[in-house]
């Protein structure tokens, strides 16, 4: 069962049900005009609190999926590692050293393992340079800078 | 007859400069979009939303429902060509379109699906045309419990039709519901769900939520699926011999008709059109042995029919506010982004906007078919760029994207969370339709309910009251009943697919 992927699923949504259940039970259910700002968030977190309880159910009696299916393998779980750590340095990043900066980066770690990094690198720059001069000047959007404005 | 004047005004503003620029803009990046396989209409369109910020509504909607419908010719090129449907609805074009041009007829197949798909798209834009406008008018007269039951029967189609298992399309559901929760409540002012965080006070952000769920996991699922084309074959003549013209002509009418009419459903999508044009077909033909082998008819029908669904689909949300699929939940979202209120104040408030749109999509229609019959051959090699050259564009294009919605770094966190659990849900068959619809719903379901109590003074036995509202949840109960059944009996069959559209 601790292998089971829907298992573990299925009890991250009955935490979640449960959150959002006491959660409600803090909002007014009824007010004098009706249903309150608690009624259908209510109705919503038990039905979902049991839908979870089936779902695990299912997942252990009928639709075994188990965790190692869940995760990628091989090339893929590096290449999604990396894609995912470059879109957090970007989040963490950008305000401090600037679009260009951060953009190249997670474009660079998503691209330098198919290309070799002298070809992978400059295009990197390159792309994210012409992201921030369309979308700053063609299309009047504005992008977070860092102090020299790139 | 009422909405010729208005269309041909709309023909007029269609026409001006930018826009046709916009509409030739849209069906070529839906093009595109529909050929790269794992890229659909959803993606392609919450991607370039927050391109739109600062257009005028006009061009943004033309852009983006050229995406929309121009995406379902791409798909056609990669299922005839590679064997690999660029988008959901063209999964049937596989069947025949392949064999076909194995046999050196990839031309005949590509050229026939074209046509079909022009006459089918620009025969439901008529739809649009007439139907569009007395059934807005109609929805004048709905009130809050109409409202609420036809939201219901929507989302128990969705459920009770997508996905591996109505238990999974719930669990979609009501994470939609939930997530729609956050925020202020509209009615009272309350705070629900915000845990202390100011950046939940305004609810989460639509566009992000679709950019994570379906562009983000779309690029972790790719890298997990490489997919190699191999040598391209030729495409050769474009139009079909002969002999072939009546029975191809049959099957785009019966597509046209079929694909239009499910379009009017919500919670339908392009899939099921496709499917069940291909099995009419085959079920209709003198030697159903041809079918799998290459038969013209299994190209021409599903082809037109789920173009022709794209127009009918549109119906609902032009003239009741109701989006009836992921995608044009998106649209949705981008008309509310650009201060229109889709429904049926529509056609009356914003009239010119509306005929404008709706006749770029006869332009875009006219566009795709001049772009999909001579140029076949050049969007078929599009076809062969690996997905995996793509990908880093798509991810810093969705970045740029999450950050311009609203000016925060909160909401690219919000991407990449909705990127990974988008993930995790394809991963245990989890539906992700139900959740952008509920979502995009959400708000106006809590709304319609909770003002339908209020008029019924608190009794939910109100609704039995309101011959409409009566009917559709009764409705709503049915599909659902027949839904869980089929579920128990394991019958839910070849509709049970999670698509975009």
């Amino acid at each position: 069962m601790i292998k089971n992927a829907g298992v573990w699923a299925g009890v991250i949504l009955l935490a979640y049900s449960a959150v959002l259940f006491q959660q409600s039970l803090l909002l007014d259910y009824y007010n004098p005009l009706g249903p309150g700002p608690g009624f259908l968030p209510l109705w919503l977190s038990g039905l979902l609190f049991i839908v979870s309880l089936l779902y695990i159910w299912d997942s252990i009696k009928r639709e075994v999926i188990r965790l190692a299916e869940l995760l990628p393998t091989g090339d893929a779980r590096l290449d999604i590692l990396l894609m995912l750590t470059g879109l957090c340095l970007f989040a963490l990043l950008v305000e401090t050293i600037g679009f260009v900066a951060a953009g190249s980066q997670l474009i660079f770690l998503m691209t330098f393992r198919k290309f070799k990094w002298y070809y992978a690198l400059p295009t990197s720059i390159l792309v994210a340079v012409l992201l921030l001069l369309a979308f700053q000047k063609l299309l009047g959007v504005s992008l977070p800078v860092n102090d020299l404005g790139w | 007859m009422d909405s010729i004047m208005p269309l041909l005004h709309g023909f007029e503003t269609a026409m001006m400069g930018w826009n046709l620029f916009y509409c030739l803009l849209g069906v070529t990046i839906g093009m595109l979009v529909g050929i790269l396989p794992g890229l659909g209409p959803t993606t392609g369109i919450a991607l370039l939303l927050p391109i739109t910020f600062s257009m005028p509504a006009i061009p943004a909607i033309i852009m983006l429902s050229g995406i929309y419908y121009g995406a379902m010719y791409g798909g056609t090129v990669t299922s005839v060509l590679i064997n690999t449907p660029g988008e959901a609805a063209s999964v049937t074009t596989c069947f025949d379109g392949y064999p076909m041009a194995r046999q050196g007829r990839a031309g005949t197949a590509l050229g026939v699906a074209a046509i079909g798909s022009f006459i089918g798209g620009t025969v439901s834009m008529f739809g649009i045309v007439f139907i569009g406008p007395p059934l807005a008018q109609m929805a004048l007269s709905f009130g809050p419990p109409e409202y609420f039951a036809l939201m219901v029967v929507g989302l128990v189609m969705v459920v009770g039709l997508m996905g591996k298992s109505l238990l999974r399309g719930m669990i979609s559901m009501l994470i939609g519901l939930s997530l729609s929760m956050v925020g202020m409540d509209p009615l009272t002012g309350n705070l629900r769900f915000t845990f202390g965080e100011p950046n939940l006070v305004e609810g989460l952000d639509f566009v992000v939520i679709s950019m994570g769920l379906f562009g983000i996991s779309e690029v972790m699922l790719g890298m997990e699926q490489a997919i190699h084309t191999g040598k391209l074959p030729k495409v050769g003549k474009l139009l079909p011999n002969r002999d072939e013209w009546i029975p191809t002509l049959k099957a785009i009418g019966r597509g046209t008709g079929l694909g239009f009419l499910i379009g009017l459903i919500p919670g339908s999508n392009s899939v099921i059109p496709a499917i069940l044009s291909y099995s009419i077909e085959k079920k209709l033909a003198k030697d159903p042995s041809r079918f799998g082998k290459g038969a013209i008819e299994g190209v021409a029908g599903p082809e037109t029919a789920n173009n022709s669904y794209c127009g009918g689909a549109l119906i609902p949300l032009f003239t009741i506010g109701i989006p009836s699929s992921p995608t044009i939940a998106v649209l949705f979202g981008a008309f509310i982004m650009h201060g229109l209120t889709p429904g049926p104040m529509l056609f009356q408030t914003n009239a010119n906007f509306v005929w404008a749109v709706i006749a770029s999509m006869f332009i875009g229609n006219i566009m795709l078919l001049i772009m999909n019959l001579p140029l076949a051959g050049i969007w078929g090699k599009v076809a062969t760029i690996p997905s995996s050259y793509m990908y880093p564009g798509i991810v810093i294009v969705s970045v740029v994207g999450a950050y311009c919605t609203g000016g925060r770094i909160w909401d690219i966190w919000t991407m990449i969370l909705f990127g990974i659990i988008g993930y995790i849900m394809k991963k245990i068959d989890i539906p992700l339709a139900p959740i952008v619809l509920t979502f995009v719903l959400g708000k106006m379901i809590e709304n319609s309910l909770v003002q339908s109590l209020i008029y019924f003074y608190g009794s939910i036995f109100g609704f039995l009251d309101r011959p409409i509202a009566c009917v559709l949840l009764v409705l709503a109960f049915l599909i659902f009943s027949g839904s869980a059944i089929a579920g128990i009996k394991n019958k839910r069959g070849i509709l049970a697919n999670d698509v975009e559209m």
